[in-house]
């Protein structure tokens, strides 16, 4: 059977509506996403689980820790992924009490739940982001 | 043995994770370790003429052998790409013609040899020979150099500079590379809170060979 247009529920499609837009904002975030000032607060909206990777050009872990988020973006489009450069950035980092470099904040529905530091096997990142997927 | 300064044409500290490293990701968390940068487009002659003549904007001059690090530090210089063949104690064209492993061993088999009587300025070219065209082939490369590097340090090596003049090939363009490279040092970086800069590496090993002498062995 073919629906028209009279017979839909306004209420539906409000619904539709808002998951689209929601569809199109998170493609808008796909893969790892550069993070600064202008879309931080717009990123973690997003997603109700997010996980930014804090680094530095100069921290040679922060670049042996990229490969795996990267990866992890992969596999888990569910989670937005974004990385901050603390030198361009200080505020952003100084406003989450990052000390050490690389530093991983898990995000979620906006609030930091679970930080990582340091370069850690795959694994067990992705079992602490779950964690926050799961509850 | 006497100070090596080791160019690795191409590599970045991602490939450790990539490629599951074994020598380089504990040499690292051993001695100095820092981030070399080196922003595109970047091609192996320009990067070597930079460290041999310490200076980030060098004018090539003719022959390797009488450049500023050279003659300070009377090192022996093994595989370095600021011409094609390549210049040095061991020496291959700048192309695919020679196997990847083969480059490798034979420039750590020059360095061994070459470093009980005088420093060592050497580089391996392999990633930028290869990994433009075949990215397939990227973890087998990095694993016969992290072997290498392993023989290295086995046979007495004990002052060192390891780095690479940029990261890890990406296109197929000559000149286009990861901005960032690795630094892996017995002598420390010039700035805790900063990249080093290619000119610096020359700077740094000309230090490292005035403040050590040579091990045993």
């Amino acid at each position: 059977m073919v629906s028209n247009g009279a017979d839909r529920d306004p209420e539906i499609d409000r619904l539709l509506e808002a998951k689209a837009r929601e569809l199109i904002k998170k493609m808008k975030y796909r893969g790892v996403v550069e993070l600064s000032r202008e879309n931080f607060d717009d990123f973690l909206k997003t997603f109700r689980v997010a996980v930014v990777d804090f680094w530095a050009t100069w921290c040679a872990p922060c670049f042996m820790l990229e490969p795996i988020i990267k990866r992890l973006a992969l596999e888990m489009p569910e989670v937005g992924f974004g990385r901050l450069n603390t030198e361009e950035e200080p505020e952003i980092a100084a406003k989450y009490y990052v000390m050490s470099l690389p530093t991983v904040i898990i995000f979620k529905d906006g609030e930091p739940v679970d930080q990582v530091v340091g370069v850690v096997p795959k694994k067990i990142l992705q079992d602490r982001i779950k964690a926050h997927l799961e509850d | 043995m006497y100070p090596v300064l080791l160019g690795i044409n191409g590599m970045g500290y991602g490939d450790f994770t990539e490629c599951d490293l074994e020598v380089l990701p504990r040499l690292m968390n051993m001695v100095e370790r820092g981030v070399l940068e080196n922003r595109r487009p970047q091609y192996p002659d320009k990067s070597w003429w930079s460290i041999l003549n310490m200076e980030p904007d060098p004018t090539p001059t003719g022959d390797p052998s009488l450049t500023l690090l050279v003659k300070l530090t009377k090192a022996t210089l093994v595989n370095i790409p600021v011409v094609n063949p390549t210049y040095g104690a061991y020496s291959i064209r700048l192309d695919a013609t020679t196997p990847y492993d083969d480059e490798v061993n034979g420039v750590v088999n020059t360095i061994i040899k070459s470093a009980g009587k005088s420093p060592v300025i050497a580089s391996i070219t392999a990633p930028d020979r290869f990994l433009h065209s075949n990215g397939s082939i990227k973890c087998s490369v990095y694993r016969a150099i992290d072997n290498a590097i392993g023989r290295l340090l086995n046979s007495g090596l004990s002052s060192f500079i390891i780095f690479s003049p940029y990261g890890e090939p990406i296109g197929p363009s000559e000149g286009e590379h990861e901005d960032y490279g690795i630094y892996i040092a017995t002598i420390s970086r010039p700035r805790h809170y900063d990249t080093v800069k290619l000119y610096e590496v020359g700077i740094l090993f000309r230090d490292l060979t005035e403040s050590v002498q040579p091990s045993d062995s």
